[in-house]
């Protein structure tokens, strides 16, 4: 049986599942009957770019798609993206220049799409470098239209990131959709030895948003590195799920987030880290911030550090609070508005992790978003 | 007459395969101070660590003596039996565990026997009056919480309660102010006597000022390039190590 | 680090058990009356006939059997799957009545807890004792002075029917049958335990102690603790729990129940060190009214598998907790525990600092919950918890779970897992103190912040059971 058809048999057996900290919104898992092409740039000879549907068939990568995750969206969402996706890449490198190829993908929502379902593959071959963007966002013409005008658009996305032997991966995801739309998506890593991965996620969009990013850190000196942007705006509903699991010796692991939170906004989030038995002298970190902007918001932070070997540092630190008022002060008896002083407030907030993202256009983009959405 | 207290003889060690001493050879007798200065990755820290035994390190050829017995065969705690004190560059932070309780349990275990609780005290106290040092910090946890020159301070009050034959104080000047440096220095002179030796490990050629050692040695490469008098640091103090005549 | 060179010190070697010591001495069995196997409504009948009681506790523990039969065994934490329970006598009753003399105490009773220093507790400073023997309360004694300014100190039992408008005002209101299949069971057969009553204004200036003890082999303890600290009150009050080992199982289920008034203090501190057949799943709450503050100073050592977290709910304004945890796994142990705050009104501050310690394949399990509603704005909180690994045959989890309902809160967490650093070890051994000594000064030191909480034989107690424990660690 063919790949999609056995993943659309295995989720047209499952029930729609019951989340308990995030209740799931109703309507979820359109099956739609069109693609959607991205605009998508690479900079480089030594990159390979296969539309997945057509790779489902010809490429033998794809069979390994089977990923055992400890934490993971569920089994629904993975059978539901493998069988219906309508967009995708496989994109491979063999680069090993000095400056990583960039690929750069945008995919954007309006129209006659507002569902998109993508599946994407990331490889590194030995020791090759590679730098992907996926940016989600609707068109520019239906910033300013009223959100109960526009059709309830979606994301449902998979990545599987492939870090071959001594490679270095970066991927930069920034979801940016309408208030009103949801977003799905999750991040399997495999990090092979001496393999480097990391992985920014900006959340600035949608209503309703579930990331689920896992690691596995098999390989001997490997490493895993997620960094977290987030922005919870009125009736947005957040949960985060990022595990890093250290199986190889001397691996290193960090999670980083930062958030603020404004108005009613929920958010949920939960850092695993593993040590195996096995993965001595591994050095596994996760750090929270939340920033409380607004009165009603709930903020729910599950870390959790699971530790079967003795030779490791594991360390989790948190830390949720209101926003400095007398940052705020300061900045209006300067002359800022309380929303330009907040708007500065966050964006200082995401400059820790901003500025480790070598794209300006990236960078700028985010900022943008913050100021349109801040209010 | 002079006793030896250490020889080290064609000393070689290595950290994870990669070696780092090449051949150290270096005498220092009963009522010396020596002076070891050298660029930074010379291996300075790495002599003061192999002779303590650290276990990051792999010594690779070599004979030590240390008050006539075989160095190299002794754990870390029997060097320390034996009389070798090492102030370390970085203290260990060791939480829960008081400056007093460690303090006399180290001086229980030197000395074999439990020290009086009252004579004890008063003899911390007076030391560590000469180091400028406030007697809460007895009750403080080692090292933690400790600034740069706290923690050096209070490894010459180690120094002072164990009375070792041989002090190596690993760049006990880096991170101090000239206050500070100036208090250890002279405190470090005081506890210098005739039946003990010190090893100052620095690339700080100022302490001259505070301390007068009988002898200066070059460390580059792994390897003592020239041994002398006081006149050497000044004449490094002029060139730098980069006018490598040597 | 090369760690070739560092054999010396990376070495480990194992012991398999430790001596416990006295708490390993088994008495004969001598009962007056020991309930058939199993839980079925004539037992609970009968226990409820042998006591005696009003008949609204008769009631209570009927409704809670009928419950108990109806929830499913929790299936999180730990695994229960060997805790058979049909095999648990659930009530037995030592064959003596309770004395306020110590030498009215049958012999061997008192010989054991003269072997763990009990009276000898007495003796030194305390303000009242009680030891509970299986299921019964079999000693209780109070100093004359807070007695008269109306402190009452007595068992369970006893306060069902002497003091019955306070016992019924408090039982098992905060703690139900409803909460969980083991707070069911407990309000079925629950039996012995203390209650203690402070009045207004009165503070208790020395500890009330408690011991349990439980001998009797596949016997349950599930003993009910009800202390109410009135307005501006104060009381330290100290449990400790130990049990013999047998090849059969034990479970103890226990309750404990706080309630701490406007501007009132309680201390409760708790060692248990059950033997390791024990199934420890105690409940113990704490409700805290205006500016009225709890501490809760904890030690889990003992039993095979241990859920326990000890809940604080800040209900009034201004009210604080404050919690210092210490958990010891070692070989067969899965100690799940930690402890739960609620903040439920403004103001209102907490502090957790929970360590733990796994060796020889103990499994230690943090797991915490830290609760902020809605309303409860300019709440502090931090929370610490620190897990030391001995060995990587051994496992260390933490969970700690955050849930924040308002944006006025200043949450501080921090988790660290490790194992202890040579260089630390080098540096203690560079001043001439042997690996061995060097290892027991880390960990005493790491445990040093529980200790300084205890009274001093409870701290001599710690101190020994960790030499005991880290003897024959170091190769």
């Amino acid at each position: 049986m063919n790949f999609r058809q056995h993943h659309q048999d295995a989720f047209n057996k499952m029930e729609t599942p019951v989340w308990n900290r995030v209740s799931l919104p109703n309507e979820l898992f359109p099956k739609p009957n069109y693609k959607v092409e991205a605009s998508i740039t690479s900079d480089s000879d030594y990159v390979n770019v296969t539309a997945f549907c057509d790779a489902i068939d010809s490429d033998d990568s794809i069979a390994q798609l089977e990923f055992t995750a400890k934490k993971q969206l569920g089994p629904v969402f993975k059978h539901y993206i493998n069988g219906y996706a309508n967009a995708g890449y496989v994109v491979k490198s063999t680069s090993k220049a000095f400056k990583p190829p960039v690929v750069d993908i945008h995919y954007v929502l309006g129209g006659e799409t507002h569902t998109l379902i993508d599946n994407h593959v990331i490889i590194a071959e030995a020791g090759a470098k590679l730098d992907v963007i996926i940016d989600y966002h609707v068109e520019k013409s239906d910033y300013n239209k009223s959100e109960n005008t526009l059709e309830q658009t979606a994301h449902y996305g998979m990545t599987h990131i492939f870090a071959k032997r001594g490679s270095r991966v970066r991927v930069f995801k920034l979801q940016r959709l309408n208030k009103s739309a949801y977003h799905f998506d999750q991040v399997f890593a495999s990090v092979e030895e001496s393999a480097v991965v990391d992985v920014f996620d900006v959340q600035v969009g949608s209503q309703f948003k579930a990331i689920s990013h896992e690691f596995d850190l098999k390989g001997r000196h490997s490493e895993g590195h997620i960094k977290s942007i987030y922005f919870g705006d009125q009736d947005s509903k957040l949960d985060l799920s990022f595990t890093m699991n250290h199986r190889g010796k001397k691996s290193n692991s960090s999670i980083l987030s930062k958030g603020a939170l404004d108005s009613n906004a929920l958010k949920v989030f939960r850092g695993n880290l593993f040590f195996e038995t096995g993965a001595s002298q591994s050095v596994g970190k996760e750090e929270e911030f939340v920033m409380l902007l607004g009165d009603n918001i709930k903020s729910d932070s599950i870390p959790a550090l699971m530790c079967a070997e003795d030779d490791v540092i594991g360390a989790h630190a948190a830390s949720v609070g209101q926003v400095d008022l007398n940052k705020l002060f300061y900045l209006m008896s300067r002359g800022f508005s309380e929303i330009e002083a907040k708007k500065l407030v966050i964006k200082a907030s995401f400059e820790e992790i901003l500025s480790d993202v070598p794209y300006e256009a990236f960078r700028v983009t985010v900022a943008h978003e913050v100021d349109r959405r801040v209010c | 007459m002079t006793s030896d207290i250490i020889k080290i003889r064609d000393l070689k060690s290595s950290v994870a395969g990669q070696q780092i001493l090449k051949g150290i050879n270096l005498d220092i007798k009963a009522g010396e101070i020596h002076v070891i200065m050298g660029p930074n990755g010379a291996g300075k820290s790495t002599l003061a660590n192999v002779l303590m035994g650290h276990p990051a390190h792999t010594v690779d050829a070599g004979e030590v003596t240390f008050m006539s017995k075989d160095l190299l065969a002794m754990k870390v705690d029997e060097r320390a039996k034996t009389g070798l004190f090492l102030s370390f560059q970085y203290p260990e932070e060791v939480p829960g565990v008081t400056v007093e309780n460690f303090l006399r349990t180290a001086k229980k275990e030197v000395a074999g026997i439990m020290p009086m609780a009252l004579s004890f005290k008063k003899e911390l106290q007076s030391n560590m009056e000469m180091l400028n040092m406030d007697s809460k910090y007895l009750e403080r946890y080692l090292n933690q919480g400790f600034s740069g020159g706290e923690k050096k301070k209070n490894e010459i009050l180690q120094m002072a309660v164990l009375k070792p034959k041989l002090a190596i104080l690993d760049e006990t000047d880096s991170g101090l102010d000239i206050d500070a440096i100036r208090v250890v220095y002279e405190s470090v002179q005081k506890l210098s006597s005739a039946d003990n030796a010190i090893l100052i490990i620095t690339h700080y050629n100022k302490i001259l000022s505070y301390i007068t050692p009988d002898y200066v040695h070059v460390l580059v490469d792994g390897r003592i390039v020239r041994s002398g008098d006081v006149s050497l640091a000044e004449e490094i103090e002029s060139k730098g190590y980069e006018q490598r005549e040597w | 680090m090369n760690k070739e060179s560092g054999d010396d010190m990376a070495k480990k070697s194992y012991i398999e058990e430790v001596d416990r010591g006295v708490y390993d001495i088994i008495n004969r069995e001598d009962h007056k009356y020991k309930a058939a196997k199993g839980l079925t409504e004539e037992i609970i009948r009968e226990i409820s006939r042998e006591k005696d009681e009003p008949a609204w506790m008769l009631d209570y523990r009927l409704k809670s059997l009928e419950i108990f039969n109806a929830k499913p065994m929790p299936t999180w934490g730990a695994d229960l799957s060997e805790l058979d329970m049909d095999n648990i006598v659930h009530y037995v009753r030592p064959n003596t009545g309770m004395s306020t003399s110590w030498d009215d105490v049958p012999d061997d009773i008192k010989q054991t807890f003269d072997r763990l220093g009990i009276p000898e507790a007495e003796r030194k400073s305390l303000a009242g004792v009680g030891a509970q023997y299986d299921s019964e309360v079999v000693y209780h004694s109070m100093r004359d002075d807070l007695k008269a300014k109306g402190v009452v100190y007595t068992d369970m039992d006893s306060a069902v029917k002497s003091y019955e408008g306070i016992v019924r005002k408090y039982f098992m209101t905060m703690i139900t049958n409803r909460d969980h299949k083991f707070s069911a069971l407990h309000g079925a057969v629950w039996s012995g335990g203390s209650f203690v009553y402070v009045p207004e204004g009165i503070e208790v200036d020395f500890p009330l102690q408690s011991y349990f003890r439980l001998n009797a082999k596949g016997a349950g303890q599930f003993e009910h603790t009800l202390i109410v600290v009135e307005k501006n009150a104060s009381l330290h009050f100290i449990e400790g729990c130990s049990a013999p080992k047998y090849s059969v199982q034990n479970l103890h289920a226990g309750a404990v129940e706080l309630f701490v008034k406007e501007g009132a203090k309680l201390r409760y501190s708790t060692i248990e060190n059950w033997s390791r057949n024990m199934y420890n799943l105690n409940t113990k709450r704490c409700m805290v009214e205006k500016n009225g503050k709890i501490e809760w100073v904890s030690g889990s050592f003992g039993s095979k598998v241990s859920m326990l977290y000890p809940m604080s709910i800040l209900k009034g304004e201004g009210a604080s907790s404050e919690f210092t945890g210490i958990t010891f796994a070692a070989k067969g142990q899965y100690l799940d525990t930690g402890t739960k705050v609620v903040h439920a009104a403004p103001n209102t501050t907490s502090i957790v600092n929970s360590k733990s310690i796994s060796k020889d394949g103990g499994h230690a399990f943090y797991r915490g919950l830290l609760r902020v509603t809605p309303n409860a704005i300019n709440v502090k909180s931090t929370v610490n918890c620190e897990s030391l690994m001995l060995d990587n045959q051994s496992k260390s989890d933490t969970l700690p779970i955050i849930e924040i309902g308002n944006a006025k809160v200043d949450i501080g967490h921090e988790a660290k897992i490790g194992r202890i650093s040579d260089d630390t070890i080098f540096y203690l051994m560079s001043r001439g103190i042997s690996e061995a000594e060097a290892k027991a000064m880390i960990v005493r030191g790491f445990v040093e912040p529980i200790t300084k909480e205890l009274p001093l034989e409870y701290a001599v107690e710690l101190n020994n059971l960790i030499n005991l424990e880290l003897e024959g660690t170091i190769g």
